[in-house]
This record gives structure tokens, sequence and C-alpha cells, in this order.
């Protein structure tokens, strides 16, 4: 390496990708650039409206992270800007970017009075074009950085903007666009994607009829942030459509078109869309055209399943061939697989789900990036994230299209190897957050602001957000009261300080969502003015309120009243609290030693921190020990040795074999585990890497001879133990997707089953081989393309569908089945039966769970702190995950996630300090009696007697291990012990207030 | 109050007392998932159901509260480990004397509810409104019951 190294990386592109590596980053200690082409952060992520499988609000959970981003002291956006060249190495690249002209300086405070005034109007490519934006516009309304830009293609030169801003010295036409450059240790590039026109289908009559869109499109027109404020019309009589249809593989999957893959999101986007429409309008009629309905990732079978059942969605099979107008309907003609004929439907709205593309021409061109035939990055040692050039990494759609939540795994895996080259420079170019002083409110009468939110409709379209904000006003003690669109983005977080200092406020309130996911951002937000974040207070009218009382606007208004008066009542009498500080124990547990397991522990090693690695079994390997051949061509064996290679030359793991977790106490930053073999060892981190098992099945005659789980095949194959000639049928879902046993897909085997079907077709040329299927769900990189070779290579496939009729398997082993493609019943005298059984729950996954106290989901995998933007974490701190504990995956996926998790702890263990809980238990010991009880009831010992003179004890807490359940507050009978920040006057005061007469 | 004055339509407001890592999760769950339910109760969060002081709850019923509702993490599952048999053992106590000043046991209720579940917790606060509107006409008939004695006996 020439030079010296940088501490720094950049990372190209400013979407949900590109964010989530930045905070990792950032968190770790380095100096983070993000540049951006578009004016504000967010991709296409901030144009969603809910996300799938669990309809959060696209902007709600990540509007927190665009405002951490905008405060963090080691982040830099650079936004309106493009990479021009890049030179250099791993190490010490020089990247040199131009910012284009915005013709804004820094002076603009985004009070948008100059695009007010601007007479030019353009189609808004937020709105996906639909929607109109001004020559000088900030693109959305919680945009980060909340900067306007000219539009210079547009702008007529009228400088009404500049008479506008008169005075601010924010526009400066003389701006031109500018080259700057950076040095930076590692470059991450998460250029996003593309989408393929769909008019190359003309068939489909989009650019043609109005009322046909695109699934993004759709998303923008349904969307309470959208150009018609979430009300679904056509665009040409300003009608709701009846009957809305959505076809799906437009262009996708599709060799002429050019994309040969599965786009992979588009399934679950047109469910969830069909299931937002139908919450607006229950009675339009929604249906899907597919081809094969992959909802395959955590949580999605569920909700493919409520949408058919709860919401009456159809699914149709078939791949429509024409769309035509006729009068105002749109026809669509296709062929309804399940009966073989032809027909025609008429709807009056089309959504097509087109293809997903790879933008990476900047990825190959600038640096050098080797591409795979479709366009995307290709892989480098199996490794999603690595790419052939050194030092750059990619995460998100760069390398395969993905969802949020496998986009957020492949960033932090992205940031991890990046922090990874960088460890030996980490911290030389970051700074600490920095607040200002606080502010002294001892003797001061309580002075308390309140923020309403809105949340766009999610708050107002239940309560009626004005009438309680009026309310609120009146309350005694409440100098200042607004309500705003969106309390959590940038610009309402630039006002909360600015309204602290004006109204010399002492308390603040936000009333709008939970505070387990946003407490933290406004706690913040206080203390960047100064206030201690204990004066916070946080009033849900969002999940305790809008949300769950739709169709009782008046009582939800009376009832979001009353939350927010409780909230002002309690507001009152809150006081500052101070945390304490406490070590991190800079080393990190695995738990679970399989593929997951494995690469967690080596990337944690390579951040620099030691790792205690603890499997179960006798030697390292989990599941990869039973397989022989791995989608899409891997061999196990070969992973395996490297792996462990890998593990024993990196020096800073210590293993742990047949070992198991016998006792763990302490608390983040500072674990004491007891394992089996005796050891006791501290650690600052614990990583579930727990791997899942195949089922065992119980049907299709497993048990009989020549029965066999796919896992049983590999092995077969391996030891030759086929001949040629034999009938192959293999049976997919066995025990997966069954609502009343296992409701969730089990991901990985189709590809499985293709896979082994290819290699029975090769090593037994003359086989006859089936394969039973409900959807094939080839989605992964590569998979469909095996699915298509299949095909080719004589390999017959066949549908089933249980709400018709179940395949079974008779003692002869002969395969009956209802064929509902040619809607007739089949009978195979098949040699061997393989039973594509499903992934379930690894058998140590309760045990861990009740040990370490963490949650497993209804599909019994442990549940993660949010399925979109954070998969690795637990809610309890200093718990992470990876791989297969979190659901079913392939390899690929669990590499993402186990490098992933490796930034997650990093995060975690870079800082030697942390603080502790400020909200502990005090004694009063004027009132205390020493009788003991609080020693009895504290689950940490953290409570304890301690003489104060002859035959006279008092209570003590130690406040490193009182964490703040307030147990031996409601224990104590003196009142001696106080809950601080829930301590029984403020309690007293919410009941009181939430029971007074009004 | 109670019993006294009501509405034809008696909606009573019902007082939860829960933790913030299983049943607040269930109620955020609920409320991502839109599960429906019932607007009559209120909310207050506590880290732990073991911090939910029995005076809490008198305090509730004093206030005027209609029904309360404690509500933390299954046994087992407490995230401070023992806090939830700390509730327990504080509940049982208090069921028992709450019929002795005069409360009607229906109006108050121990639930479990994991982070998981957020439709039992929409189910539990239906069913505890349901619950409430029992105990109420229960009252209601005892107290008319009471009005029909002679006022020389009474």
């Amino acid at each position: 390496m020439k030079g010296k190294m940088s501490g720094s990386v950049l990372i190209i592109g400013g979407g949900i990708a590109g964010m989530a590596a930045s905070l990792d980053l950032a968190d770790m200690g380095y100096k983070t650039y993000i540049i951006e082409k578009t004016p504000s952060i967010g991709g296409t992520m901030s144009q969603l409206d809910k996300t799938f499988p669990t309809l959060d609000c696209a902007m709600c959970t990540m509007a927190p992270r665009m405002v951490d981003i905008s405060r963090h002291p080691n982040i830099e956006i650079i936004p309106y800007a493009e990479v021009e060249e890049v030179d250099g190495d791993i190490g010490n690249f020089n990247v040199k970017i131009r910012k284009m002209m915005s013709r804004v300086n820094d002076n603009c405070i985004g009070c948008g009075s100059c695009s007010e005034v601007c007479p030019v109007e353009v189609p808004n490519e937020y709105d996906e074009r639909s929607g109109l934006r001004k020559a000088i516009y900030s693109p959305f309304p919680q945009a980060v950085p909340k900067r306007y830009v000219i539009d210079t293609e547009h702008c007529i030169r009228c400088y009404k903007c500049v008479e506008a801003s008169e005075g601010k010295n924010c526009i400066d036409f003389s701006i031109k666009d500018e080259i700057i450059e950076l040095e930076v240790g590692a470059i991450i590039a998460v250029p996003g994607f593309d989408l393929w026109d769909p008019s190359l289908r003309p068939e489909l009559g989009y650019g043609e009829y109005p009322n046909v869109l695109t699934g993004i499109e759709f998303e923008r027109l349904i969307n309470a942030s959208g150009f018609t404020g979430g009300e679904i019309y056509r665009s040409d009589n300003e009608k709701t459509p009846k009957k809305i249809a959505f076809i799906q593989c437009v262009g996708s999957r599709d060799v002429k078109a050019g994309q040969p893959y599965c786009s992979r999101v588009c399934c679950m986007y047109a469910v969830k869309q069909c299931v937002l429409v139908k919450d607006h309008h229950p009675e339009i009629d929604c249906a899907v055209f597919y081809m094969d309905l992959r909802a395959f990732g955590k949580g999605q079978e569920e909700f493919y399943n409520r949408a058919k059942d709860e919401y009456g969605i159809r699914f149709i099979r078939g791949n429509p061939g024409e769309i035509y107008q006729a009068g105002t309907d749109l026809v669509v003609r296709f062929e309804d697989t399940t009966a073989s004929e032809p027909k025609e439907e008429k709807f009056d709205m089309v959504i097509l789900a087109n293809a997903i593309k790879p933008k990476n021409e900047m990825l190959a061109d600038m640096l050098g990036v080797e591409l795979d035939e479709d366009g995307f990055v290709q892989e480098q040692e199996n490794n999603p994230i690595l790419t052939s050039r050194k030092g750059v990494y990619v995460a998100g759609v760069a390398q395969a299209p993905r969802d949020i939540t496998d986009t957020v795994a492949t960033s932090s895996g992205a940031a991890a190897l990046a922090a990874a080259d960088l460890a030996s420079v980490r911290g030389t170019q970051a700074k600490e957050k920095e607040f200002p002083p606080e502010f002294d409110v001892s003797g001061q009468e309580p002075r308390i602001g309140v923020f309403i939110c809105h949340c766009g409709t999610n708050i107002a379209s239940t309560v009626n957000v004005e009438e309680v904000r009026d309310y609120i006003k009146t309350l005694p003690d409440v100098v200042f009261c607004d309500d705003v669109m969106y309390a959590c983005a940038e610009d309402s977080c630039t006002r909360i300080p600015e309204v602290i200092k004006e109204y010399k406020l002492n308390r603040f309130i936000v009333a709008s969502c939970t505070p387990r996911t946003h407490e933290p951002l406004f706690r913040e937000t206080c203390q960047g003015a100064g206030m201690n974040p204990y004066l916070f207070e946080f009033a849900n009218i969002r999940e305790n309120c809008s949300w769950v009382h739709h169709n009782y606007p008046k009582e939800a208004t009376e009832k979001a009243k009353e939350i927010i008066r409780a909230s002002v009542a309690r507001a009152r009498l809150l006081e500052p609290q101070q945390p304490g500080k406490i070590r991190v124990t800079q080393r990190a547990m695995v738990i679970g030693g399989g593929v997951s397991g494995m690469e967690a522990a080596y990337r944690i090693a390579r951040l620099g921190f030691g790792v205690v690695l603890v499997e179960r079994e006798k030697e390292l390997g989990g599941l990869l020990r039973r397989m022989h051949h791995m989608f899409p061509d891997m061999d196990p064996k070969e992973i395996l040795d490297e792996k462990i290679s890998k593990i024993e030359g990196e020096g800073k793991i210590e293993v742990h074999l047949e070992t198991k977790i016998e006792g763990l106490s302490g608390f983040v930053g500072n674990f004491d585990v007891k394992l089996s073999d005796g050891a006791e060892t501290k650690v600052g981190a614990i990583v579930i890497a727990a791997g899942c098992d195949e089922w065992k099945p119980d049907i299709y005659g497993y048990g009989q001879k020549d029965v066999y789980t796919q896992l049983e095949l590999q092995e077969l194959i391996a030891n030759d133990g086929l001949k040629d000639g034999e009938t192959v049928v293999m049976i997919q879902c066995v025990g997966s997707r069954e609502k009343e046993s296992r409701e969730y897909c089990s991901r990985v085997c189709c590809s499985e089953a293709i896979k082994n079907a290819l290699d029975v077709r090769k090593n037994y040329p003359n086989s006859d081989i089936y394969i039973l299927y409900r959807d094939i769900r080839t989605f992964a990189k590569g998979a469909e393309e095996m699915y298509r070779d299949a095909g080719l290579n004589r390999i017959h496939f066949i549908r089933y569908d249980i709400d018709v009729k179940r395949p079974n398997v008779d003692k002869n082993n002969v395969v009956h089945i209802y064929d509902t493609l040619l809607q007739e019943d089949k009978e195979i005298k098949a040699d061997k039966v393989i039973l594509s059984s499903a992934t379930v729950p690894g058998e140590g996954f309760e045990e861990l769970s009740k040990m370490f106290v963490l949650p497993l989901g209804q599909d019994g995998f442990f549940l993660e702190a949010h399925l979109k933007l954070r998969p690795l974490d637990f809610t309890s701190d200093g718990f992470f995950l990876c791989g297969t504990a979190q659901s079913p995956k392939d390899y690929m996926d669990n590499m993402a996630q186990a490098v992933g998790v490796s930034a997650r702890v990093g995060r975690l263990l870079a800082k030697k300090e942390m603080e502790t809980e400020a909200a502990i238990s005090v004694v009063n010991e004027e009132l205390c009696i020493g009788c003991g009880r609080c020693t009895k009831v504290c689950p940490y010992g953290a409570a304890n007697l301690v003489q104060r003179g002859f035959g006279v004890f008092k209570a003590n807490v130690n406040s490193a291990l009182c964490k703040g359940c307030g147990a031996c507050a409601a224990e104590c009978p003196t009142g001696a012990m106080e809950a601080r920040h829930f301590n029984d006057e403020e309690l007293y005061a919410v009941i009181d207030s939430i029971l007074q007469e009004v | 109050m109670w019993a006294e004055e009501r509405k034809e339509n008696f909606e009573p407001k019902i007082i939860a007392f829960i933790c913030n890592w299983c049943t607040y999760a269930a109620a955020d769950l609920a409320g991502v998932s839109r599960i429906q339910y019932l607007p009559n109760v209120r909310i207050i969060r506590v880290m732990c159901s073991g911090r939910v002081d029995p005076s809490f709850i008198v305090r509730a019923f004093l206030e005027g509260a209609d029904g309360v509702l404690v509500s933390g993490c299954w046994p087992g599952d407490c995230h401070y480990v023992s806090g939830n048999e700390e509730a327990k053992r504080r509940m049982d106590f208090l069921e028992k004397i709450l019929p002795m000043a005069g409360v009607n046991p229906k109006r108050f209720k121990l639930q479990w509810v994991s982070a998981s579940e957020g439709k039992a917790w929409a189910e539990s606060v239906d069913s505890m409104v349901e619950q409430v509107k029992e105990a109420y006409a229960e009252d209601k008939k005892k107290l008319e019951g009471l009005k029909n004695i002679p006022a020389a006996t009474a």
C-alpha cells in the first residue's frame, strides 16, 4: 500500500443502502461521505408508501435515520453531485467529485419562499413525473439536506426567486459546477437500480393508455404524500377505479426482454399495493396476474395468505398477452393456466410490475468493477459484497435485485468490509457527538412545548389534529403548541431547538408515534437545544390511537387529547437525569458454528475485536457438513475448509466445541457467560447465529423405503446411491406454506430441488425426473436461469394446489397428483420420492430464547428489532442475530447477514466506554427503614443493604447494575425507593390527569 | 360516582399499566398491523409490570377508573428477569382485597401479552371492556336492589 491510509470512506449513492452503511461506519469511528446525485438522500424507499409485509410506513421508519445522518458528526452528505474520477488503491483512493451547480448556497434554510414564486412547473421525478414541481425545488418535504436547488435546464432566469429571498443571500446565479477532491480509504458503491421500460412490450399498452401504470407510479398514486394525497383515481376521468389488475413479470424472467432473472420484489409489492388499495377502498376489486407468486421472505407467505383470505384479493395464474382499450375500460386478455382457456376481463386500471435493471455503468467505467452478463456486479469469493476491485464494495441492488431487508444486511456487510480494511486507522478522522451545555431547570416553573404530528395521514385521517392542538393550547403550563406534518422529519427536528429557545421552554412533548422507535431521536433533538433529554416526554397517538381506532374518529380525537393531557401532567414533574459510564469489554461471543457463525466470528475479528465462538457439536460447520453440492455451484467441503482455516489463522478467535451456554449475567458491554466446558468469559456483545434444521417429515410416505429428503438425496448422489433410468419424483413445500403448522415459505427448497434434479440428470442421464410444485420460487441470482435450464434438461414440472387436491404418496411409492395446469389426475410410480422438507427453527432456539430473554416470532425464528431496517439487531441492547436464526435463507443471504452483523457488533464494541441507564432507582435514606425488601425483588443484585451505624441498615443501589425496572420502588413500604423518571408522583399525576373530569 | 349518573350507553374508561418490552411492543404491533380495538383504554407505559405499585390501581379506582388492566411479559419472558412474577404476587393480593373495598373483581385484570401478540392485546382490551360492562350491569342491579329496601331498614 502506497502512502498514508485514510480513515474515511466514500459511499456513492444516498438510498437506504448508502444510509445504512454510512451510519454503521460513522458509529464505528470512520469519517463517511455520502455522495448523492439528486438533491436529497432517501432513494427509492423515500417514494414508498408502506413496506411489505408489516405495512410499516416507509417514511416513518426512514425519516429518523435521515435525521440521524444529517446530525452525525462523522457523516458528510454531498448532494447533487457525481463522481468524476477515481484514482489510487485500497487504503488511499483519490476521488474527484463534480458538485452540480445548484445556484443555491449554504445560506439556504429550506424556507421554500423561492419555490412559491417560481413560475415554472415541470414534472416531479419524486412523483414519477405525475405531479409537478417548480424549477427551484426541494424534492420532497422530508428531504435531507433541506436545501433547495435550481434545475438549470428548466430555469427561465426570471429571477423571481432572487427577489423573494432578498436579504438572505442564498441564491447565487454565478455559482458554477465545482470539482472537489476527497481522499478516502475505501469505497462503497450503492447506485440503486433502474426500471425496465414497459413500452418495449407494446402489447401491454404502457405509454398508450393513460391508466396503464408501472408499480412505482402506482406507489406514488396511493401514497398519502403523493400528488393526489393518496386518493386513487384515473388520470383521464378523475374517477376512482372499480377494478384494478396487477400484472407481474413485465420484463422479468424474460430472456427476450433482456432480463432473464427474477426481480425479486414485485410479487410482494403487488400484494402490498392490493392490500393498501383495499384499506382505502374495500369495494375496489384487485386481481393479480402472476406466473409464480414469490412470497419467500420472512412474514411474506403469511402476508400473501392474509391478502387472499382477509382482503379477498384475486390471484390469477396467467400472463396477460395483450391489453387494449374499449371505451373507458382496459381489457386484459390472458390465459388462465388453471383452466387452460383464453379469457378477457375488463378493468379500469392496470399496474405493471416492470423489471428491475442494474444501474452499474459508473461502477464499471469509473471503478473498473467486473459485471456479470446481466449487468449486475459479479460477486467474488461467493460473497455478494466483494467486487473484483480491492477496497470497493457493493450493497443492495448493485449485485442483484433485493428487498429492503436484504439490502440493509448487505449495507452493514459493506460497512464491515470497508471498516476491516481501515481498522488500523479507525477513529483518526472521526469526531464525537457534541451537545451544548445543559441549561439548569431547578426551581423553574414548567414551560411546556408540544408538537402534534399528522404523520402524513396516519394520524390525521382518524384524529382531528387541529382540534387536539387547540385543546392542548388551553392547558396550564403549555406555552407553545403546534401541529406538524412529520414530527420526525428534518424540518420539524430543526424547529424543536428553535422553539425551545424562543419560548424558553424547559419541557418538550412530541405527540406522534411510539417511543420505542422514536424517543432517542427526539431526546437528542432536545439535547441539541441544551435541554436534558429526560425533560422530553412522548405521547403515542398513532400506534395507541389513530391506527387502532379507524372506526372511532370522535373517540380517537378525545383519546388523543387525554393522552397528550396526561403527558403534559407528567412533563410538569419531569426532572433531569444523568447517565453513568461503564467500560465496554471489546470482545464478542458468537453462538453457533455453522456458515453464519463462522463468518460472523471471522469478520468481527477482522474489525480488531476478540471473539468467543461456541458450537454445540463436535466440529464446526453445522448443516454445511451434510451438504455435498450447493446452489448455484459451490463445493461445501471447500468452503468449510477455507472458513475453518481462516478462523484458525485469525488468532483472535477462541473456539469452544461441544459446548453450550450454562448461564448469563450482566448487561450490554459486560456480559458474563458460563460455558458448559467450565470456561467463564466476559464479552461485550452476543451474536445468535444458531442454525436451523431440516424437518423430519411425517407425511408423503416418509419412513418408507426410497423416500428421502433433499439433504438425504445429496448424500445419495454423492455416494452413487441412485441407478440410471430411475423415476425420481420431488415434492415441494413439504411442511412449509401450511397454515395449520408452518405458514412460512422455507425459501431455499425450490432452488435446492432444481439444483439436485440437475445433478441427478448429470449423473444419471436416463432418469425420469419430476418436480411437483405449488409456485417455483427461484428468486436468487442465477436461480431463474437454472430453472430454465431444468426445463431444457427434461425435468418435468407439475403444478399442484393444496386447495384443490393434495398429492399423495401411497405404500408402493406411487405418487398421485392432480395437475392443475392440465386439469387431470396423474399417477407416477416413483423409484425415489424426494421430499423438499421444511426448514425449521433449530432445536436450541427455545432454550437460547429463554436463557437470554430474546423473543421468537410466531414462526419460531428469532425476532429482529425491525424487519426492514434492523434485521440484524435484537431490541435488547448487546444482542444481535444473523443467518437462519432470523429466517430460512440460502448461502449467499446468510453470508450477507453474517458479514453485516459484524458491523452492528463493531458499532457497539468500537467504544471503550458507554453510557449506562440514567433512569435508575435511588434511595431516600431518611425514609428507608432497612427492611431489605428491595434487595429481595431486585433481579440484578443492584439493591443492597449497607450499614450506616450500629444496627442501622439502609438500602443502596449500584448504578452500574440497576436497569431501571422499578420493581424495588413498587415493593418499598415507605416510599424511600424512587424509580427515577417513573416515580410515584409522575405516575399519580398521569392517572389523575386521564381520569380528570372535563 | 361508580354506577351513578351514567349515560344510557355506558362506555367504561379503562386504565392499562403495561410494560415497555412485551405488552407495549404488542400494542405497537397491533398498531402497525392495524388490528382494530375499542377506544376505551388509556395506556400508561412503565418499564416493567414489576413497577406497578398496587397503590396506582387503588388511585385509579378512587379517581373514577371503571376498569384497570395490568399487563406484562409472559412468565419466563420478563425483560428484567422476574419483574412480572413480582407483579403477579402483588396483583393476586390486590385481587383479594378489592372486593372487600366494594370493587367488583371484574373491574380488574392481570394479563400476560408477549411482543408478538398484537392480536392478543387487541382482544384483551375488547374483552376487558366487555367484562367491565358486565360488572357495571351487575353493580347497577345490586344498587337498584338496595334502593328498593325501605329507608328505615336500609
